[in-house]
């Protein structure tokens, strides 16, 4: 099989990488825009693109919810919030310090590489018994681990977004005086 | 892992204190929906402290009991106890400070239940046994404290202080779930007791991972508690938020994330812990000497005891950082004992000084050292019991914090880390220099001429005698704590 730097070059590697350069690519279009409604707009490439990973890891339901509620609802919900709320949606960042910014570059660069450097060194453990793809559907998987296996955090969950909603609205609403 | 149907009797045994605490909340919120007008505002609050009552009544009954079922997402253990008896107590002081500021600083009401949400959160992190739980109640407790942060909506400051924590705090999140990653990764399991048999070998197999994970989960609870070099948000954040909700960061969130540290360091890489002592070790020196020293150049009370609260995170650093050293199990138990009883006297100490702190400072609509100046003479009652609180944390004889200090230093020298308990005696003579300029503010100086005489509600009375007796009584009988410790089963 042909390789570059090490890489098998498979067709799963190559799709890999192009939804890589897509969620970076509009990861990085998200802070480079002035405007808010093009931020949203970035952000909902980064959600098709981590789509895109999951079914490439084999989690077609995950990536197809990750679709559907992310690239759709939330990308839609935040337009929609800009459009009745904003009125000069033109966002203004002081310059940081050039200083600042070259360390941030060589911290950036430094924790990447130790983490590039350690990855590519790993042998993965692999499971000896090879398993098969997913017997059932993972709709099935998901299920069991949500309801069975992890019941108590998903019940934790549900307290944290009660959490979350109320701390919404206590922070946006008009003062009461 | 099994996956044995989880009935609400498990659930109850379990996860009791907790669950009392969550039903509480959605009661209230019933309530505040169902009742209008000041009604709610003066009873809700209430409630949650009630609530908080029976799940510390709840908590204690439970020191000695071990359950483990089938469910392997958490265990209930004298680990997990006796930090929910800790949590508890703090949170109910804390929610009596806040009902008694009420006049002063009022928070929307409903703080009541958010912080017994952040409480239910706390709790999870010192009885999770599995990483998926474990940040679940991780992020619980962080988001409902960014927005308790940012409550007091009419000062610029508390926003601020609100979305500089929830910046940092979720980057520290993600630094810590990242390196949760890796130990998946490596084990094929969110389970820490598999992890922690698959971890006796990953050191010499997979190094590089085991040490990323273990340097990104470091870093993570690093910024949560406020060590040095994490620290930066500290100081900010304290100043902005609400004066309770700042002493509930300094103690509750502060206390449940040692919970985390512990449990999870030490059953996922606890197999190599002589490899990893000293960076600790190294953390809990550079905290403590810059805390401290940090201190000194503070001007605004409220900084000053943020910084404060860096230095004491130094301290608890150390008996977790001397106890990958020690040879027997027995040294291994004193020093958490040590952890857990400096913690107790921690929580009296600085929500006590805290409360202090916002009856002068609203009174004097100042927050600097000034505010103080000659409060002996027009309220001996506070400037006494504030004496006490700076004394303590300063580690005075006859208090709390002095007996913790000492039961840490000799954690410490059981382990043969001299220099920790050296740098500990040496930067708590530096506490002593900067708690002493509010002491000379309270007591050598006049008070300005226009001062009226102050009041304090009378439920800060019961926050102060709460606290001083509970500081007092740790430091004359700390034997009545200490007992306790030792006879625990920490673990399952």
């Amino acid at each position: 099989m042909p390789e570059l730097f090490g890489i098998p070059i498979t067709g799963a590697n190559i799709a890999f990488f192009v939804l890589a350069l897509i969620i970076l690519l509009s990861g990085v279009t998200v802070l480079m825009m002035d405007k808010l409604m093009h931020m949203a707009v970035a952000l909902g490439g980064v959600f098709l693109g981590v789509a895109g990973i999951f079914i490439l890891l084999g989690a077609d339901f995950v990536g197809i919810v990750q679709i559907m509620i992310y690239a759709g609802a939330i990308t839609i919900l935040m337009v929609f919030a800009l459009m009745l709320t904003q009125n000069g949606d033109e966002t203004r960042t002081a310059q940081p310090h050039p200083t600042r910014t070259w360390l941030t570059l060589i911290f950036t660069v430094v924790f990447v590489g130790i983490i590039v450097i350690v990855l590519r060194s790993v042998q993965w453990p692999v499971s000896q018994n090879a398993i098969e793809p997913f017997t059932q559907p993972t709709v099935n998987l998901i299920a069991q681990a949500l309801y069975h296996t992890y019941m108590i955090p998903f019940e934790l969950v549900s307290l944290l977004l009660t959490a979350a909603l109320v701390g919404a609205v206590l922070i946006a609403r008009k003062e009461e005086e | 892992m099994s996956t044995s149907f989880l009935s609400f009797q498990t659930l109850w045994s379990l996860m009791g204190p907790e669950l009392v605490l969550a039903i509480a909340a959605f009661i209230i919120m019933l309530y505040e929906l169902i009742v209008t007008g000041d009604a709610k505002k003066a009873v809700a609050p209430w409630l949650s402290v009630i609530a908080s009552i029976g799940a510390l009544i709840f908590a204690m009954s439970r020191i000695g009991t071990t359950v483990t079922t089938g469910v392997s997402v958490a265990v209930v253990d004298d680990f997990g106890s006796i930090f929910a008896i800790l949590l508890l107590i703090s949170t109910i002081l804390v929610l009596l400070f806040a009902i008694a500021m009420k006049k002063r600083q009022s928070l929307p009401y409903e703080y009541s239940y958010l912080v017994l949400f952040a409480t239910v959160g706390a709790m999870v992190l010192a009885t999770a046994t599995d990483l998926i739980t474990l940040y679940v109640g991780l992020e619980l407790l962080s988001i409902t404290t960014y927005v308790l942060v940012a409550l007091y909506r009419k000062s610029p400051r508390s926003s601020e202080g609100g979305l500089k924590y929830l910046i940092m705090g979720s980057i520290a999140s993600a630094t810590i779930l990242y390196g949760m990653s890796f130990l998946f990764g490596i084990s094929g399991s969110t389970d820490l007791s598999t992890i922690t048999v698959v971890m006796q070998t990953s050191f010499t197999n997979f190094p590089g991972l085991a040490y990323l994970s273990l340097a990104l989960i470091v870093v993570g609870i690093g910024v949560k508690i406020s060590a040095v070099p994490f620290h930066l948000w500290t100081a900010d954040v304290y100043e902005g938020a609400p004066t309770p909700v700042t002493a509930y960061l300094a103690v509750v969130s502060k206390a449940a994330v040692f919970a985390l540290l512990i449990r999870l360091t030490y059953m996922a890489f606890g197999a190599e812990v002589h490899m990893w002592y000293g960076v600790i070790g190294w953390i809990a020196v550079i905290t403590m000497i810059v805390g401290n020293f940090g201190a000194l150049a503070q001007k605004n009370v409220k900084r000053l005891l943020a910084y404060s609260s860096i230095g004491n995170a130094g301290y608890m650093l150390i008996p977790f950082a001397v106890s990958g050293l020690v040879k027997t199990t027995s040294s291994f138990t004193q020093g958490l004992s040590s952890l857990l009883f400096y913690l107790f006297a921690y929580a009296f100490m600085t929500i006590g000084a805290f409360a202090i702190y916002a009856v002068v400072a609203s009174h004097e609509q100042s927050d600097e050292v000034d505010a103080f100046a000659g409060l002996y003479k027009r309220n001996p009652w506070l400037a006494g019991t504030m004496a006490l609180f700076l004394l303590a944390l300063a580690g005075m004889p006859l208090t709390g914090g002095f007996v913790g200090k000492l039961m840490i230093f000799i954690a410490a020298f059981n382990a043969g880390q001299y220099w920790l308990g050296v740098v500990l005696f040496a930067t708590s003579v530096v506490a002593f220099y900067y708690y002493f300029s509010i002491l000379r503010a309270m007591f050598m100086t006049e008070p300005k001429s226009d001062s009226k005489s102050m009041h304090t509600p009378a439920v800060m009375h019961i926050v102060i005698v709460l606290c001083a007796v509970g500081i007092l009584w740790l430091g004359i009988f700390p034997t009545t704590l200490s007992g306790v410790l030792g006879n625990l089963h920490w673990f399952a």
